[in-house]
C-alpha cells in the first residue's frame, strides 16, 4: 500500500508568508544536450546546497519582523534537493507522512493538555473527587496512550513491507572513503560480511544516477571506517561499516537532481563529504551508465602527459592511459559529474586547477595532497585534459 | 655579649627580600668573577661536576639502546664519524688530532672523550649528545627528532677510545689507504682540495673542471662520508652506513640540501653539513653528485642476499628502533617461502604472524609495484620507478638505499615530520596510512634492490 503525501500544512505556511523560491529540485538548467545531462553551474564557484537565503518578504503581511524571519529560517530547510519533504522517493514519502501525522496528534494533544491545564486551574479550581482522578488516570494516562501508540505502530509496521520489497532495477556499489564516495554501476557485490567491495563493474564517483520508478539495490561498505549514506529526499539513511556490505533498496519516485550527504562524523571533512543524485527515466539511466563504461574520450593531450609525469595516475584511474591507480576517484568521466571534491566546487575547468593546485585550502581535511608546486602551465594543462572528459 | 632576637612572622617575611635584594647588590658591584682565566674555586668545581652528573644520570632514566641495536655496530660508527669530525673534535680532540690551546683555556676546559668514554653508562652518553649541556659550552644536536642520528654517535663514542690515529683518519676525514699518502704531491693536493686523484680511479664522466676552491672545498667535506663517488665511504660491513646519492637528480638534491641547510629537513648531520654553505655552492655541489652516472653495480633486479638488519632507524613515537623489528629474531634474516599460518595469511594484513624474511620482501615488492589500494597506499613505483622519474626531476631514487634510512624516512613521513624539497608533502597522506610492518616490508624490498634502479 501506498500513502499519498501532500504535505498541506507546508503549503499553508508557504502560501501565508508568500515566499518565492521555494522550489523542488535544483532548478535545471536551460541547456543540457542529451536530455537529463550535466549542468554546467556557470562562473559559481561555490556550490549552494538547498534554497536560496535571500527571501523577499510580502509587503501586507503584519507579524513582527524577528518573528515572521526566524519561522522563515526555520522552514527554509524543509525545501530544496536535500530535504526529506521533497518527496522524491517511496521511503522519504511515507517518512514525511509518517511525520505529518504524528505533528498533527502531537498538536492535538498539546492542546487538549493545555486545555484541562486551564480547566483544573481557571475553570474548575479546587479539589476533585477521588472517582474522577482516578478515571482520569485510567484513560488519560493508561488508555488514551496505549490506543494512540498502539494505533501510530500499526501505522508505522504496515508501511514496512513496501520498503523491503525486493529490488527491481539495478544494483549499485557505493562505498563511503574518506572524504568522498566510490560507486560501482552493475557491480557483483553481495550483501553480509565482506573484506570490502569488490573494485568491479563500472565505476565513478560523488554522483550517482538512479532510474525512476525502480527498485534500485545499493549496496554499501567502506574500506577506513563507517560513514552514512544519506540523500534526504528519496530515503533514509544507511551506515556504510568497514567489513560489511549493507543493503539499502530505494525508489525514487520523482526526475531531478538531488543532494547526498554523509550522516556519520567520519573526520576532519565529514561536513565536505557530499554527493549528488540525478534520478532519470530508465532509457537515459542506461545510456549513461553505458557512456561511464567507455574509456576516457581525450587520449591525446599535453595535460594527460603532465597527469602521468607527476604521478597522478598513482591514485586516480583513467581508463585508457597508464593511470590505474585505485586509492582516489576515477577520473575516466570527471567532466560529466555537477561538482569536484565530493559537492565541494562545481565543474568547471577554473575550479579543476584550483582544486589540484590547492587541494587542502579547498577541502581541508582531504587525503589528496596539494599540488600547488607544479608549475602553473602543467595545472592549466591537467584541468583542461580533465576539463574535457566528458 | 648576648644577642636576643624574636623571630616573628613578619621578620620572617622579609628575609627572602633581604636575600633578593643582597644578591642583586653584589651582581651590581660587578665584582662577581666571570673570568675564564682563573677557573672554578675548588668546592664550586665539585658541586657544579656533582650536580650535573646527578642530572644527567636521573634525566636519562627513560632512555635505553633500542632492542636488537648493536652499538658495535660497524656501521654506526662509520656513521657518526664524520659529524665527530665536524662537531666534536674541534673542542674534544680526536685520535691523532690534539685540543687546542685556546679550546683548553675554556672553563670548564673540553675534555678529551677517551678517558671519559668509560665512566658514562650508553643512556648518558645519548642524553648529553641529544641535549648538551649548559653553561658548559657543551652544543645541543641541532635537531630533537632524530635519536637513529644521536645512538650512531653514541656508537661512535663507544668505539672511540679503541680508534687509532689512522682509523679515525680513514673513518672521519675519508682518506683511504693508498689515497693521498701514496700519490704524488700533485694528486695529493687535488684530494685535499676535493678534487678525486687523477689516477684513473675515479668515476669516468667526472667533470670538477671549472670548479672554485670554495666549492672544491665543499666537496672535500662532502666527501668525507659521501665519497667523490657519491656511494658513500666505507664498504663490506661499513656498505650500509650512508645514503647512496651518486647520480640522483640535480634539482632533487639542490632542494634537499637547501632544506637541510635551513633544518627544514631535521638531520643533526646533515644540516651542521649543509647549513655553513650558500645556495650558489650547495647548487653546484648538487650539479657535481647529479652528474655522476647511478650505480648500477647491484645486479639484477631483488637478487641481493638478505642479511640481518644493522644499523638503527627511527621508530615510533620517535625512539629509535632495529630495522625490520616487526619480525622476530631468527626470522628476521631467513630466507624461504613462509610457512604454516604465516602462508595462509594475505600480506596485506595490517599486522600478521611473523614472516620470514623472504614473506616480508615479498610484501614490499607488492606495495612497491601494485600498491595497496584498500589500505590507501598506491604504488610507490607510480612516482619511484626509473620511467616516472624520467618525466619530473624532483622524484628521487629509492632503489638499493641502506635499509634503515628507508625505514626512517618512512617514519619521519608517518609523523609529518619529514619537510625536504617542496614535493615532499606528497608523502605524509601515502605514509601516515603505514604501517610499521609495511614500512620494514617497502625498506626491505628497496634496499634489496640494484642502487639507482
Amino acid at each position: 500500500m501506498r500513502i499519498a503525501l501532500a504535505d498541506p500544512p507546508m503549503t499553508a505556511i508557504l502560501a501565508l508568508t508568500r515566499v518565492p523560491g521555494f522550489t523542488g529540485p535544483i532548478e535545471e538548467g536551460q541547456s543540457s544536450g542529451m536530455a537529463g545531462g550535466p549542468i554546467r553551474q556557470g562562473g559559481q564557484h561555490r556550490v549552494s546546497r538547498g534554497t536560496s537565503c535571500s527571501v523577499r518578504l510580502g509587503r501586507s503581511f503584519k507579524a513582527s519582523p524577528p518573528l515572521l524571519l526566524a519561522t522563515l529560517v526555520l522552514i527554509s530547510g524543509c525545501r530544496g534537493p536535500q530535504s526529506t519533504f521533497a518527496d522524491a522517493g517511496l521511503e522519504a514519502s511515507s517518512v514525511a507522512a509518517l511525520f505529518w501525522w504524528m505533528l498533527g496528534g502531537a498538536v492535538l494533544i498539546w492542546f487538549f493538555v493545555i486545555g484541562l491545564s486551564v480547566y483544573a486551574t481557571k475553570a474548575h479550581p479546587g479539589a476533585h473527587s477521588d472517582k474522577t482522578g482516578l478515571r482520569l488516570i485510567i484513560w488519560g494516562g493508561c488508555v488514551f496512550p496505549t490506543v494512540v501508540l498502539t494505533i501510530l505502530l500499526v501505522f508505522g509496521l504496515q508501511m514496512m513491507p513496501d520498503f523491503r520489497a525486493p529490488a527491481n532495477g539495478p544494483r549499485i556499489a557505493i562505498s563511503g572513503e574518506r572524504f568522498w564516495w566510490r560507486v560501482f554501476y552493475d557491480s557483483p557485490a553481495e550483501p553480509g560480511v565482506a573484506r570490502s567491495l569488490p573494485h568491479e563493474g563500472i565505476e565513478s564517483a560523488n554522483e550517482i544516477w538512479l532510474p525512476v520508478g525502480r527498485r534500485t539495490e545499493l549496496l554499501l561498505g567502506s574500506p577506513d571506517v563507517i560513514h552514512s549514506f544519506w540523500v534526504p529526499a528519496i530515503a533514509g539513511k544507511t551506515d556504510t561499516i568497514p567489513g560489511r556490505i549493507n543493503r539499502l533498496v530505494v525508489e525514487p519516485t520523482r526526475e531531478g537532481l538531488y543532494n547526498g550527504v554523509c550522516a556519520e562524523f567520519c573526520g576532519t571533512a565529514h561536513a565536505q563529504m557530499a554527493f549528488r543524485v540525478r534520478v532519470v527515466s530508465q532509457e537515459d539511466y542506461e545510456t549513461y551508465v553505458a557512456a561511464q563504461g567507455q574509456p576516457a574520450a581525450v587520449l591525446d593531450h599535453p595535460g594527460l602527459d603532465a597527469f602521468l609525469a607527476n604521478g597522478c595516475g598513482a591514485c586516480h584511474t583513467v581508463r585508457g592511459t597508464e593511470a590505474d591507480g585505485r586509492v582516489g576517484p576515477d577520473l575516466t568521466h570527471v567532466a560529466s559529474r555537477e561538482t569536484i571534491g565530493a559537492g565541494i566546487l562545481a565543474m568547471n575547468e577554473a575550479n579543476l586547477a584550483r582544486f589540484i593546485s590547492s587541494t587542502e585550502h579547498v577541502k581541508p581535511g582531504v587525503q589528496m595532497p596539494s599540488f600547488g608546486v607544479l608549475p602553473d602551465e602543467e595545472i592549466a594543462a591537467i584541468a583542461a585534459w580533465l576539463g574535457s572528459l566528458q | 655579649m648576648k644577642l636576643n632576637v624574636t623571630v616573628t612572622g613578619k621578620r620572617l617575611a622579609l628575609l627572602p627580600v633581604i636575600a633578593v635584594v643582597g644578591a642583586l647588590a653584589v651582581s651590581l658591584s660587578g665584582l662577581v668573577s666571570i673570568a675564564a682565566n682563573t677557573g672554578h674555586f675548588g668546592v664550586v668545581k665539585w658541586f657544579l661536576g656533582w650536580t650535573m652528573q646527578n642530572a644527567v644520570r636521573t634525566q636519562s632514566l627513560g632512555i635505553s639502546v633500542p632492542e636488537g641495536v648493536e652499538l658495535s655496530d660497524p656501521n654506526l660508527v662509520q656513521r657518526a664519524a664524520g659529524q665527530f669530525a665536524t662537531g666534536c673534535a674541534s673542542c674534544h680532540g680526536a685520535p691523532g688530532v690534539l685540543q687546542s690551546p685556546v679550546v683548553l683555556s675554556m672553563t670548564p676546559a673540553p675534555p678529551r672523550l677517551e678517558q671519559q668514554i668509560p665512566e658514562w653508562r650508553d643512556r648518558e652518553l645519548f642524553w648529553i649528545v641529544q641535549h648538551g649541556i649548559k653553561y658548559s659550552g657543551m652544543p645541543a644536536w641541532t635537531t630533537q627528532d632524530r635519536p637513529d642520528e644521536v645512538w650512531a654517535m653514541v656508537a661512535f663514542l663507544r668505539a672511540l677510545p679503541e680508534i687509532t690515529a689512522e682509523e679515525y683518519r680513514k673513518l672521519a676525514l675519508g682518506e683511504a689507504e693508498g689515497e693521498g699518502e701514496g700519490a704524488g704531491g700533485t694528486a695529493h693536493t687535488d684530494v685535499q682540495r676535493g678534487r678525486p686523484a687523477e689516477s684513473g680511479e675515479e668515476p669516468s664522466g667526472l667533470s670538477t673542471a671549472g670548479m672554485s676552491d670554495d666549492v672544491a672545498d665543499a666537496l672535500t667535506n662532502c666527501a668525507r662520508c659521501h665519497g667523490f663517488d657519491g656511494r658513500g665511504v666505507g664498504g663490506g660491513e661499513t656498505a650500509e652506513a650512508f645514503p647512496n646519492i651518486t647520480g640522483q637528480r640535480q634539482a632533487y638534491l639542490f632542494e634537499t640540501l637547501k632544506a637541510f641547510a635551513s633544518g627544514r629537513r631535521e638531520s643533526g648531520i646533515m644540516t651542521p653539513a649543509a647549513g655553513v654553505y650558500s645556495e650558489e655552492i650547495l647548487a653546484d655541489l648538487a650539479r657535481y653528485y647529479a652528474q655522476l652516472p647511478p650505480a648500477g653495480e647491484g645486479g639484477e633486479s631483488g637478487g641481493a642476499e638478505i642479511t640481518p638488519p644493522v644499523g638503527v632507524a627511527l621508530g615510533e613515537e620517535g625512539a629509535g628502533r632495529m630495522p625490520r623489528h616487526s619480525i622476530e629474531g631468527e626470522a628476521a634474516a631467513s630466507r624461504g617461502e613462509p610457512t604454516g599460518y604465516a602462508a595462509l595469511v594475505d600480506p596485506a594484513a595490517a599486522s600478521g604472524p611473523p614472516y620470514a624474511a623472504t614473506g616480508l620482501a615479498e610484501l614490499g615488492r607488492r606495495i612497491a609495484t601494485q600498491g595497496l589500494p584498500e589500505r590507501k597506499l598506491p604504488a610507490c613505483e607510480s612516482c619511484h620507478g626509473a620511467t616516472e622519474r624520467e618525466k619530473n626531476q624532483n622524484y628521487p631514487y629509492i632503489a638499493g638505499q641502506p635499509e634503515w634510512f628507508l625505514a626512517t624516512q618512512l617514519q619521519l613521513f608517518k609523523e609529518g615530520e619529514r619537510l625536504g624539497t617542496p614535493f615532499a608533502h606528497l608523502m605524509e597522506p601515502i605514509a601516515i596510512n603505514l604501517t610499521e610492518e609495511q614500512i620494514d616490508a617497502l625498506a626491505l624490498y628497496y634496499s634489496l634492490q640494484p642502487p639507482g634502479r
